[in-house]
């Protein structure tokens, strides 16, 4: 467990800095990625998340589904570290060349699931897959990363009654829960508190967990991928917006902004890029 | 069908008895609803109760969780008020369906004012405008109960994101299995000289009627029933006429008027088009259907002033 462990933690510092790397360059969304890092990288390289990047749609994958597709600088940056497309995708086709990797998801990615961008759409989405699965008998699950922010999308808690109803017990949402969305610290415009009871009262398991302790994460979603019962189940992590480069960390005016020629070089500097 | 006439069905009952003839055959297919209701739907939801979800009032979710089954290799056919699952959701129509190629079949009951006295929250007086310019969608306005029947029977295979507007009421027959050409998406109802009527839906049946009215005008009709993708062979049929009425119980933004002024500029065709459509200063309003129209100059009477006024 300790190498399993070491590795993992090796691994989330080997991808932040390949994504300043890449921010520095072509731009991104930052922030949002750095919150959301750790989770997906217990997911991607914690024997979690069944996968195979030869064959996308291998048919018993555990399916991922990003409702944040505004994290696509992680995104792309873990599929292209698991080899799922060529490595020119990134290095010269982001935000730039032909564009095949764009500033949102797209499911015309090998490895992305479905196309999104504009928020409340990835729980209607994932649970429609998991009901689907169910009725197939495909032992397979669905994974659903939402942000904290798209809980105030109706269609969030439309389709949380919906997976609750259906009884969608293969069905486990990823609250990143950095508590700040587009332009403000959530609590300042729609204070949305309390999601663990909001859920438990829409009839599904809770879980909490820390955003970014690698040891937790592994605990509990090897917990709740083997062990569900009867209920869909949301995993509520506790993240900072931009973990891992202190300048930015919980700022709220850093969802779409990039690094300043200064902050490129602290950044550089922290990151030990030549 | 079971004894039952095809030719003189609601629309809606059709489709639910033309898609449980399928389903009871493919547990893939799947009928979601919004809690909405229809005679041929009970005896569906009876016999295959786990191909029938009633997501209860929940549109935007339908959708997305119609695309989600859809990817995972579910045919799923959504049925609601029209006005209900298009105006409220055509984010997720643009993105989960139509941006993935994700092949959900929506039908809408109670296009243009059929929901009469319901009101402007039950008229769908726009869903041809919100969906046409959506890329990959493909839009159906069936004008009778024989032509619903073939559509169903069509989509059952197509892997394209699709919606049928039904119309509320039973609507007179058009069509047999001699002379209807789905592929073809329009149909010649009538040959004329010089005038046309291009119209589509109920209206349909309206145009048989101020043509025969008007026999003297010689007035021909063309039933517009695959509103997207337009069939562009139907050019060289307007060339056949000087002029054209375009007639629909829709907004006259972004209706087959719409389309079919588009095509005119387009191809730079030699033809006049007048558009005969729901006002804009005119279309919020309650009232019987007869009434409604009468409002927007789409009663019989009125439009026959129109054309004897234009040509």
């Amino acid at each position: 467990m300790k190498k399993k462990i070491f590795k993992i933690i090796k691994k989330s510092y080997e991808l932040r800095k390949r994504i300043i790397e890449i921010v520095i360059k072509n731009g991104g969304h930052l922030a949002t990625s750095f919150s959301c890092l750790d989770i997906l990288v217990c997911l991607y390289y914690g024997n979690l998340l069944k996968f195979k990047s030869s064959k996308p749609n291998w048919e018993i994958r555990d399916r991922l589904v990003i409702s944040k597709g505004h994290a696509e600088t992680l995104i792309y940056t873990i599929l292209d570290d698991l080899g799922f497309f060529p490595k020119s995708w990134l290095t010269k086709n982001y935000r730039a060349g032909k564009y095949l990797l764009g500033g949102h998801i797209d499911s015309k990615v090998p490895g992305i699931e479905f196309t999104t961008g504009a928020l409340g759409h990835g729980l209607s989405l994932a649970a429609g897959s998991a009901l689907g699965l169910k009725r197939k008998k495909n032992n397979a699950k669905v994974f659903v990363l939402l942000s904290d922010g798209e809980c105030t999308e109706g269609t969030t808690w439309e389709a949380a009654i919906f997976a609750s109803k259906h009884r969608l017990n293969n069905l486990i949402a990823i609250i990143d829960n950095n508590k700040i969305s587009a332009t403000d610290f959530t609590k300042n415009f729609t204070d949305i508190q309390n999601l663990d009871k909001k859920f438990k009262a829409f009839g599904w398991n809770v879980v909490h967990v820390n955003g970014h302790n690698h040891l937790q994460l592994l605990k509990i979603l090897g917990q709740v991928k083997n062990s569900l019962k009867g209920k869909p189940t949301v995993i509520i992590a506790d993240t900072i917006k931009g973990k891992g480069l202190k300048f930015i960390e919980n700022d709220p005016t850093r969802h779409a902004k990039g690094l300043d020629e200064k902050e490129k070089i602290m950044a550089r500097d922290i990151f030990e890029i030549k | 069908m079971r004894n039952k006439n095809i030719f003189n069905m609601y629309q809606r009952d059709i489709f639910i008895d033309t898609l449980y003839r399928f389903a009871k055959k493919d547990n893939k297919i799947i009928l979601i609803t919004n809690d909405q209701g229809a005679v041929a739907l009970d005896n569906y939801r009876e016999k295959l109760p786990k191909q029938f979800i009633n997501a209860g009032i929940s549109e935007q979710n339908i959708i997305g969780v119609a695309a989600g089954m859809a990817k995972e290799g579910y045919n799923c056919f959504v049925y609601s008020i029209a006005s209900f699952i298009i105006n409220r959701t055509i984010e997720q129509i643009k993105i989960d369906l139509c941006s993935m190629k994700l092949p959900v079949k929506i039908f809408g009951v109670g296009c243009g004012y059929s929901y009469a006295v319901d009101g402007p929250t039950h008229h769908a007086t726009e869903d041809i405008s919100f969906l046409n310019p959506i890329p990959g969608m493909t839009i159906y306005s069936p004008s009778d109960s024989f032509s619903v029947h073939k559509i169903v029977e069509f989509l059952i295979k197509s892997k394209l994101p699709t919606y049928v507007r039904l119309d509320r009421e039973i609507c007179p027959q058009i069509y047999d299995k001699h002379n209807f050409n789905l592929k073809k998406g329009y149909s010649i109802i009538k040959k004329g000289k010089k005038i046309c009527i291009i119209t589509t839906g109920k209206m349909v049946s309206t145009a048989k009627i101020i043509a025969d009215k008007l026999s003297n005008y010689q007035i021909g009709i063309i039933d517009l029933f695959a509103v997207k993708p337009l069939n562009n062979d139907i050019v060289k049929d307007l060339l056949k006429y000087k002029k054209i009425f375009s007639l629909e119980e829709h907004n006259q933004t972004g209706g087959i008027g719409s389309i079919l002024s588009d095509l005119i500029v387009e191809k730079n065709l030699d033809v006049r088009l007048k558009k005969l459509a729901l006002k804009e200063n005119l279309i919020f309003g309650y009232g019987s259907r007869d009434l409604l129209q009468e409002r927007n100059s789409l009663d019989i009477t009125s439009v026959i002033k129109t054309i004897k006024k234009n040509v």
